[in-house]
């Protein structure tokens, strides 16, 4: 809670840590007796020499390398030590020296890409015999790019998989989607962590990832087709991310503790107005305004700035408040600590981590930190009988102030202040009110210059979101007979969140009137319970292989719920703001709701192998549902692949290629995230109420929306096929994939017209009705490919290289029947044979440049009796019938990529290792709503961007804006293609230099590595605005970031920082 | 959790029972485990099944008008409904209600169509409901069917009188086909209207005793008539005014209803459902202090109308504040100069129906006098608002019932039909006179400076004429600012031929009778709704 304490702390702790190792690395090394140390390396199995092995003494930095006869020499300083080993492809080794006595190894290979191990539903299984598509990511890997949850740095590392963080605040939800977007509803994969499937429907957890520490990741395996991901039937239409947390590895214990500390900055920046430019913009768009509608400027319908502006102009017009700056923090911090003690014994294995996180941001006031913990454990009771448990709690919190929209629109709104308001003075006529709107009377006036000071405001409210949650589980292994193993899981999933916000009293000097304090706060808890029974077996007969899984499975969730808030507090502290004065009423009274759901599966899997060349698997899955009626509950989802090893077989004989597989599958997976609980059961709600005899309050309940009984799972069938393959023994890899999905019946919550009376709760206007159906049908079709090389450039530096691009596809191939399209709302639309979500509105045509222009222009009947005038954008007649209308509203961009990539390069040379690592997407388009609001013409109000200024006059008819007129009465302001623009991007999302001091030295067992990084260092981008990397959310809860909806307006939240960080991993 | 796991493990290796705990699965499996039911809500299982139950959702039609009224901006009702007529123009100039600028993609409104849609739902429920409420006494059916009917004909008959020929829902749709319905007959959804308020007449009961705010039998007799005279006007059919008469006149001859003494006393807070009224939106304080959404989000069963017009400040010449202007007043809407003039000079209902220079604004403390530099116009409006109270809490809300049907309505209304249908001039004089003498004997204040004593309007003319310059100026000082009477006056006489909107009204900006034209007989279809229904066309002229 004392936040200033440990802010300081943050801030000096690891740098003074490093700084002393620092300290001793340079200190001038001792001369020492020098020795002539010979060998040879030979390769284990060949016993070819190998040429190129790094020999190196450890403690020192005398290194050679070995000749093609795999002969090395070197001088050692001491007359005996440690000699170290290290070539790619190969395991490092270590080994003792002692005099002149040659030293002769044997080095081993080491597993490459497609030998490694792959975590599949319910196993695991060897890549080069697996017949599904898997790709997996190192917990390594996750850990370059800094980030509070780790699916945020799964971006560009997978094919097939597409990251996108909502925004840069601290623990922004993230969005992940695989192989595309199957549905307009939920489209978030599956989480499973250590088998236990997570943030499952209706249960309005947070990111179910957010709370994992990505220290603790051993690796994540995302399935992808419906093969891998058939196993977990139910909500594995979106493909399935697994997480694998760490284990404990070594003989002895090891201690390892691995920190970071950086800053993070903004990319960029937005031009506004000064306090000249400002009043020059108004009074230009009144004057246009005044002219247009043919009133003297004197007449009391003129628009006109305030006499008392006018007069006080030339000492109001000093001051100019960069209100960007008010809201930005500088070099905010963000760190992270984690230590962990590991070991390994006969009878057990363990694995102890405690981390703690802590992440400010670029704007003012959103603290995030989280604590977090974990024990992970192994122990063989007997030969047959192994038990293991993962436990892991984490504690978060955020403290913010009052950031419209959750996560800062705050930004936006600060530069949309005149640049003449002040943020501090407390009684002046300006700045006098914290809320700007009311108390600020003399700018009440036609000039619109009502706006709340939104960062004082921020400063003001003091928001805290905090989330307690324990997630794990309980495994026992019995090994019946050799080779079948019967498994029984039991997990957990638990969280206990608490959000309070609290307004603190303002005054009638503040805002015209006197408002009590109020302070609100909600409370829910989750439990998610699971328990899964499986029988595996892994046999081989001969050459026939069998890997088999048979089981059931259950999971109960439960969620309660309760929310109030109260208004004259009898104190302010934090501790006691739930209590108000005595005879004070509460602000709102308490509401509480609480739910349940489970879902039953029954699950099987045979994979068979000849020969680890012919490779087939089949499974099987059944799983009910409450979230359907009774008759809809149980879905049946099967799924086959097969692959062919063409490198096994003794005719397939091609120089240079080591593996060659050709691979496919054929699969159906459901989903049944309804988008709302108990869709087919009509719940009745009692909030309105009626005051009978004006005054007794009475409930007038009512029905909730509409009743579908009629809801199935939603179903995507999916097939895909491709190769693997490796050259020079797997150095080169290339693989590639082909996949198609059809999504059909997908889950959806559809607006339906308001005449059905359904809109419960909605206070948009009384629209906002919506109801769940099955909705249509969305084919997802692309490509993946994926390659890598590793090789050992001259000098000795060793090189990887690694590279994914996935092509993409969506359309919407068909809706409900006798329905073509409808309004996804905010200008967005979703119709068959277009793309999910794609922008709809009116297509511009430039500028009218002139009257004759403007005259010949087709009536445009969105302006009611206004007329276009020269100056105004042009909107094309789609459907022309001469006419502007709402028909003529028509495609301008999608929100679905057409391809995104990754590319790393990763390098070592000596101690040292450089890594870079880009990613990119490309054919998608965001909505510029911070461009629409700050750039669009019409001034005397809010502030603009400088871009405004190159605008349309008849002296200027080239302009890229349209004319500058207050009320904007030809519309111009309105979605259209002007506020859509192209953000494709290339982005060189980290870099990485480390330096791996010698072990040995300063009581440094192993090899310690200190790096400098910086993230999101340089995008190339045609988009303007501040980060073209973000998805929108409809749902501002924060709880999920699942939906595609509405995903691409640019709101002006918080962009992906820029940001530095140095760091230090080592182990004792 | 592991020391259980390792019991039963080990009890499994030395027996080798390893069946036992895959049995032992299979049975926990039992698929009842899906049988999951939402807690803490009512459900159709539990709901709509006693006479409480329906007392209770009978309600729910009646308090979607709250909806109508709650938001402190005047979304909704406030600009949808009254802006646009001659009694209150909109504070800023060139307002697209107010100068009729009217786009399909105006929210106000779509507020006013969604919510009585909303409303329409809501009493399709207990219409669906009550067949299967079979506990329920067959008996005790009637009324709840007639109050529920009684509401859906009260919103069919704000939306045809606003949209022409709507979508008709009869039953709550139970999918999203059913809830694109395509626009209706011409007459389809009056004939609906007036079904239902028959039904509703014959089956209310006169009163209910305390439960004062439910429709009874005169508030759908009354409703029924004045249905009828729209319908005789807007399709021409002066049939229908003789339905009107025995209706309106039914209403007369039960003699529930009677003028209240003191004008002032309808849009007083402490007479409410009085003896002149006859149905009214009940707005309390709600179960709830949050202000700042309608019941159904939460929020108060209130509505906003006093901050709405509440003077703030005016800015053209010499413009002042009024007191706690923007705080409790946001001065959104004036009087418009030709209600002003409307008024004769010796009439009482000027001062109830608007604020003038010199009067007692802030009657507490010092004694604030109006001061019509508040205004644009010099004058705010009074109804509802007068004694302007600053310290009523939260200050942006207020609890006075919003008066739907008057009985000086009934009586002008029957006058009209008199008129109309029988031409009988004397008739119509008799019942304007009953008005206007209630008028006459209420008590002002000195400083409103009503002169000399309003006089009875002659009881002989031309029909025509007479309805001209007698009745519609006796229904506008009447009934100004309330509702949304005015236009809806306005459309009808314009329908009948009585008056020629676009030049026989003066709105207050100039704009506004430029841009007037026939389109705007009938608001237009929210373009949301057109978008997701596409068998619904718009408005001619949109």
């Amino acid at each position: 809670m004392n936040e200033p304490t440990t802010a300081v702390a943050r801030r000096w702790l690891l740098p003074l840590h490093l700084l002393a190792l620092f300290a001793f690395l340079f200190l001038p090394a001792q001369l020492h007796a020098q020795t002539r140390v010979t060998g040879r390396v030979i390769a284990q199995g060949t016993n070819q020499p190998i040429a190129d092995v790094v020999v190196g003494v450890t403690g020192t930095q005398v290194a050679t390398r070995t000749n093609n006869e795999g002969r090395f020499a070197l001088t050692a300083p001491a007359a005996s030590g440690t000699l170290v080993f290290t070539r790619l492809g190969f395991n490092r080794l270590q080994a003792p020296y002692s005099g002149t006595t040659p030293v002769d190894v044997t080095l081993v290979a080491s597993a490459t890409k497609l030998e490694e191990v792959v975590v599949v539903g319910y196993g695991e299984k060897i890549r080069a015999t697996a017949t599904e598509s898997v790709a997996q990511v190192s917990g390594e890997d996750l850990r370059r790019v800094p980030a509070a949850s780790p699916e945020a740095a799964l971006g560009g590392r997978a094919p097939g998989v597409q990251v996108t963080t909502e925004s840069g605040a601290p623990g922004a939800p993230v969005a992940v989607r695989i192989r595309g977007v199957g549905t307009v509803g939920n489209t978030q994969p599956l989480f499973v962590i250590d088998g236990l499937p997570v943030g499952r429907a209706n249960s309005p957890a947070e990111s179910p990832l957010s709370t994992i520490n990505p220290d603790d990741i051993e690796s994540i395996s995302v399935l992808k087709d419906a093969s891998a991901a058939a196993v977990y039937g139910v909500q594995a239409a979106n493909g399935v991310v697994l997480i694998q947390t760490r284990r404990g590895h070594a003989k002895t214990p090891t201690v390892e503790y691995n920190g970071y500390y950086g800053v993070q900055n903004f990319p960029k920046t937005y031009q506004m107005l000064n306090p000249q430019q400002w009043y020059d913009f108004g009074q230009e768009s009144f004057t246009n305004y005044n002219t247009q509608f043919g009133y003297a400027p004197t007449s009391n319908d003129a628009r006109k700035y305030t006499p008392w502006l006018v007069t006080n102009w030339p000492t109001i017009s000093q001051q100019n408040t960069d209100w960007g700056d008010v809201v930005t923090e500088h070099n905010a911090p963000i760190s992270n600590n984690f230590l962990s003690v590991s070991g390994n014994s006969d009878r057990s294995d363990y694995f102890i981590s405690g981390g703690i996180f802590k992440q400010a941001p670029i704007i003012t006031k959103f603290d995030f930190r989280r604590y977090s913990g974990r024990v992970n454990s192994n122990i063989r009771v007997t030969d047959r009988v192994r038990l293991s448990e993962t436990f892991t709690v984490s504690d978060g919190q955020t403290i913010r102030g009052q950031n419209n929209g959750y996560n800062g629109q705050l930004l936006p709104n600060a530069l949309n202040l005149p640049p003449f308001f002040q943020y501090q003075d407390v009684n002046g006529l300006v700045s006098g009110n914290r809320y700007g709107y009311t108390g600020n009377a003399q700018f009440a006036n036609n000039a619109g210059l009502t706006f709340g000071n939104e960062p004082a405001l921020n400063q003001l409210v003091d928001a805290r979101d905090r989330d307690l949650r324990l997630l794990g589980g309980g495994t026992a292994e019995l090994d019946i007979l050799p080779g079948l193993t019967l498994r029984s899981l039991g997990s957990l999933d638990m969280n206990v969140v608490r959000n309070t916000s609290f307004v603190p009293p303002v005054s009638q000097a503040e805002i015209g009137l006197d408002r009590a304090d109020n302070d609100e706060e909600t409370r829910t808890d989750n439990l998610s319970l699971l328990w899964s029974n499986t029988l595996n077996l892994n046999k081989s007969f001969g050459r026939h292989n069998v890997n088999a899984v048979a089981g059931t499975e259950i999971q109960k969730g439960r969620y309660t719920g309760s929310t109030f808030s109260t208004t004259g507090l009898i104190t302010t502290a934090d501790a006691y703001r739930q209590i108000p004065t005595a005879g004070s009423s509460l602000f709102n009274p308490p509401n509480s709701w609480a739910g349940e759901n489970a879902f039953l599966s029954y699950l099987g899997r045979v994979s068979y192998n000849f020969a680890d060349k012919y490779l087939l698997t089949a499974s099987l899955r059944r799983d009910g549902s409450s979230n359907f009626a009774p008759e809809n509950r149980w879905g049946t989802f099967p799924a086959f692949s097969a692959g062919w090893r063409l490198t096994q077989e003794p005719w397939f004989k091609v120089p240079g290629l080591s593996e060659f597989k050709i691979r496919g599958s054929w699969g159906r997976l459901g989903n049944s995230d309804v988008p709302r609980a108990f869709p087919h059961i009509n719940q009745i709600v009692t909030t309105p109420d009626y005051g009978l005899n004006g005054s007794t309050v009475v409930k007038a309940p009512a029905p909730n929306g509409l009743v579908n009984r009629n809801l199935v799972w939603e179903t995507s069938e999916s097939i895909d096929f491709g190769f693997e393959s490796g050259f020079f023994d797997n150095r080169l890899t290339f693989n590639a994939n082909y996949f198609k999905r059809d999504t059909k019946d997908f889950l959806l919550n559809v607006p339906i017209p308001a005449t059905s009376g359904l809109s419960f709760g909605a206070s948009d206007g009384g629209f906002g009705a919506s109801a769940a159906v099955n909705s249509g049908l969305v084919r997802n079709k692309g490509m993946e490919f994926e390659s890598g090389y590793e090789f050992t450039a001259p000098g000795g530096v060793d090189i990887r290289l690694n590279g994914n691009l996935t092509t993409l596809k969506n359309e919407l191939v068909s809706l409900r029947e006798g329905i073509e399209e409808y309004s996804s709302g905010g200008g967005y639309r979703t119709a068959v044979g277009q793309p999910i979500d794609y922008f709809y509105g009116y297509k511009t045509c430039g500028l009218y440049r002139d009257a004759a222009a403007a005259a010949a222009a087709p009536v445009d009947k969105t302006i009611g009796s206004n007329k276009t005038q020269a100056g105004d954008l042009c909107f094309v007649d789609i459907n022309g019938d001469n006419v502007i209308d709402a028909k003529d509203r028509t495609y301008l961009g999608k929100t679905i990529p057409d391809f995104y990539y990754g590319f790393q390069v990763n390098s070592n040379w000596k101690r040292f290792d450089v890594s870079l690592f880009f990613n990119g997407v490309g054919g998608i388009q965001k909505y510029n709503a911070v461009r629409q609001r700050l750039g669009s013409m019409g001034g005397g109000g809010g502030n603009k961007l400088t871009s405004v200024l190159n605008h349309w006059t008849p002296e200027n008819p080239d302009a890229s804006n349209p004319r500058n007129v207050a009320g904007d009465p030809s519309g111009n302001g309105r979605f259209s293609d002007f506020w859509v623009e192209d953000a494709n991007y290339f982005r060189l999302k980290n870099l990485q230099l480390g330096y791996n001091l010698p072990a040995g030295k300063f009581g440094l067992k192993n090899a310690t590595r200190v790096y400098v990084a910086g993230t999101n260092l340089w995008t190339a981008t045609p988009y303007s605005g501040l980060d073209p990397e973000f998805t929108t959310s409809v749902d501002f809860s924060r709880s999920r970031n699942d939906q595609q909806q509405q995903s691409g307006t640019d709101n002006g939240f918080i962009p992906q920082p820029r940001m530095w960080q140095f760091g230090l991993r080592t182990t004792f | 959790m592991k020391f259980i796991a390792k019991n039963i493990a080990k009890k499994l290796a030395t027996t080798g029972g390893v069946p036992l705990l895959l049995v032992l699965s299979l049975t926990m499996c039992s698929e009842d485990v899906l049988d999951k039911q939402p807690l803490g809500t009512l459900t159709d299982e539990t709901f709509y099944k006693t006479d409480k139950d329906f007392d209770a959702a009978t309600l729910a039609p009646y308090s979607t008008m709250l909806n109508l009224t709650y938001e402190q901006f005047g979304s909704g009702l406030w600009n949808g409904f009254l802006k646009p007529d001659d009694d209150v123009q909109h504070r800023d100039p060139n307002d697209a209600m107010d100068v009729f600028n009217w786009t399909p993609g105006n929210n106000n409104f779509g507020w006013v169509w969604a919510n009585a849609y909303k409303g329409i739902a809501r009493a399709n429920t207990v219409l669906d409901q009550l067949p299967k409420a079979t506990a329920l006494a067959d008996a005790k059916k009637p009324r709840y069917e007639a109050e529920a009917k009684f509401m859906r004909a009260w919103w069919y008959f704000l939306l045809a009188t606003n949209w022409g020929e709507v979508p008709i829902l009869t039953t709550v749709p139970g999918s999203v086909e059913e809830t694109m319905v395509g626009n209706s007959k011409p007459g389809e959804v009056w004939d609906l209207i007036e079904s239902d308020l028959k039904f509703a007449s014959t089956n209310l009961p006169a009163n209910y005793g305390s439960e004062k705010g439910r429709a009874n039998k005169w508030t759908a007799q009354a409703l029924l008539g004045k249905v009828q005279v729209y319908r005789a006007q807007w399709f021409k059919t002066p049939a229908k005014y003789a339905d009107a008469i025995t209706n309106l006149q039914a209403v007369v001859n039960s003699g529930a209803y009677k003028l209240t003494a003191n004008y002032g006393d309808n849009f007083d807070e402490k007479k409410e459902n009085n003896e002149e009224s006859l149905f009214e939106v009940q707005d309390t304080e709600g179960d709830n202090i949050n202000s700042w959404g309608t019941t159904d989000t939460g929020g108060r069963a209130g509505h906003a109308w006093t901050i709405y017009v509440s003077p703030s400040c005016y800015y053209g010449s010499g413009g002042t504040c009024a007191p706690k202007s923007w705080g409790e007043g946001y001065g959104q809407i004036d009087i418009t100069p030709s209600l002003v003039k409307e008024f004769e000079p010796s009439d009482p209902r000027r001062y109830y129906t608007m604020y003038s220079q010199g009067e007692v604004y802030d009657p507490t403390g010092s004694t604030v006098k109006f001061d019509s530099t508040w205004s644009r116009t010099g004058h705010t409006p009074a109804k509802y608002n007068r004694p302007w109270d600053p310290n009523r809490f939260p200050n942006n809300w207020s609890q006075n019932n919003l008066r739907l049907i008057r009985y000086a309505d009934v009586l002008l209304l029957l006058a009209e039909a008199k008129l109309l249908g029988n031409n009988d001039v004397a008739g119509a004089a008799a019942l304007v006179n009953q008005v206007r003498a209630r008028a006459r004997t209420t008590p002002v204040p000195a400083e409103a400076k009503i002169t000399g004593t309003l006089a009875d309007v002659p009881a002989t003319g031309s029909p025509a004429a007479w309805h001209k310059q007698y009745l519609q100026h006796e229904r506008r000082v009447e009934l100004a600012t309330e509702w949304d009477y005015r236009y809806e006056d306005l459309v009808r006489w314009h329908r009948a031929g009585l008056i020629n909107i676009k030049t026989d009204v003066q709105f207050g900006y100039p704009e506004s009778n430029t841009n007037w034209k026939e389109t705007y007989l009938l608001k237009p279809i929210p373009q949301s709704e057109i978008d997701l229904n596409a068998n619904l066309k718009q408005n001619p002229g949109y």
